[in-house]
């Protein structure tokens, strides 16, 4: 068996395992588990770009407790986190590093931008050195407004967020 | 030279430009006011002049921790050009980079003049004069 006939083989039957895989985690059930599985499995980023950062701390805190919608605590390494909070206004230096974050998160990755400044530029929009739309970098799930948004208004994205993933394909 | 007192513990002294090094050395060696705050510039662009600003204070003599001395003077906005207080007060080596970078005011005799905060591949006008303009960014 030549090397070409051998691939051939292998991609056909790869193909009809991918085929396979998708027809069993597109339904139902299945589905069903592993979004479950991921909404309650939120390891969120904490890269400070700004001062909603606060805003963030005391939402992570005992009195709202964001465990009970599976935001699990912040843990530090960025390989195995997969909720990127952006906290605030995006200087272009720091974008460049957001977008070194982001590439290195565990995929599926989602993207809350909180505060007006990640949102649209906010109080510093058309400055000289602020990038005004950070989903030219990166998709955004959830815009959190506010200038700081309250702590409960990050906790309703983070139940928005689950929301969307509760719905979504196991393979967008 | 103009000195008056704004409120309790800030006093501000609006000099002549090519006195710095003088007033400087003055308040340094006889005063003991050892080190600057913060050297700042304000754009007036309809009078068409820049004011820079160094904001003097003292750790070492306790008697005057608490007060602060407001060193202002005036620059034609076409040749802002003043003496660098760096060889009296070295504290003031990175603010006067900061101002030279964010309103182009260039100080003479500074060590190491060179930009600070803007990006690495910056190449636009001083950005904090306040008739630029980056339309680019959406600015009219």
């Amino acid at each position: 068996m030549s090397q070409e006939t051998l691939m051939d083989f292998a991609g056909a039957w790869i193909g009809k395992l991918s085929e396979v895989v998708k027809t069993i985690t597109g339904s139902g059930p299945v589905r069903y588990l592993v979004n479950w599985s991921r909404m309650y499995a939120l390891w969120p980023v904490h890269i400070t770009t700004a001062c909603c950062s606060a805003e963030f701390g005391a939402m992570m805190g005992p009195r709202l407790d964001p465990e009970r919608f599976g935001l699990q605590a912040v843990a530090g390494g960025l390989r195995q986190c997969d909720l990127l909070i952006v906290e605030g206004t995006v200087t272009k230096k720091m974008a460049k590093r957001l977008k070194i974050v982001y590439e290195q998160m565990a995929r599926p990755r989602y993207v809350i931008a909180m505060g007006d400044c990640a949102c649209s530029g906010g109080l510093f929009h058309d400055s000289y050195s602020i990038v005004n739309d950070v989903h030219k970098l990166f998709p955004v799930d959830v815009y959190v407004p506010g200038c700081p948004p309250r702590p409960e208004a990050l906790l309703s994205a983070i139940v928005k967020l689950r929301e969307k993933i509760r719905r979504e394909e196991v393979f967008a | 030279m103009v000195a008056k007192v704004d409120r309790p513990h800030r006093v501000t002294i609006h000099f002549e430009k090519n006195h710095l090094l003088e007033i400087a050395k003055f308040m340094h060696d006889e005063l003991g006011f050892d080190h600057v705050k913060g050297v700042a510039g304000i754009d007036h662009p309809t009078h068409r002049k820049i004011e820079v600003l160094y904001f003097a204070g003292s750790y070492s003599k306790p008697e005057i921790q608490d007060l602060i001395v407001i060193l202002k003077a005036e620059l034609p906005r076409e040749d802002a050009t003043i003496a660098s207080a760096v060889s009296v007060w070295p504290s003031s080596h990175f603010h006067e980079r900061e101002t030279f970078e964010m309103f182009g005011v260039k100080f003479e005799g500074h060590p190491d003049l060179r930009k600070l905060l803007t990006l690495d591949n910056w190449e636009g006008p001083p950005p904090m004069l306040k008739d630029i303009k980056f339309p680019e960014m959406g600015q009219r």
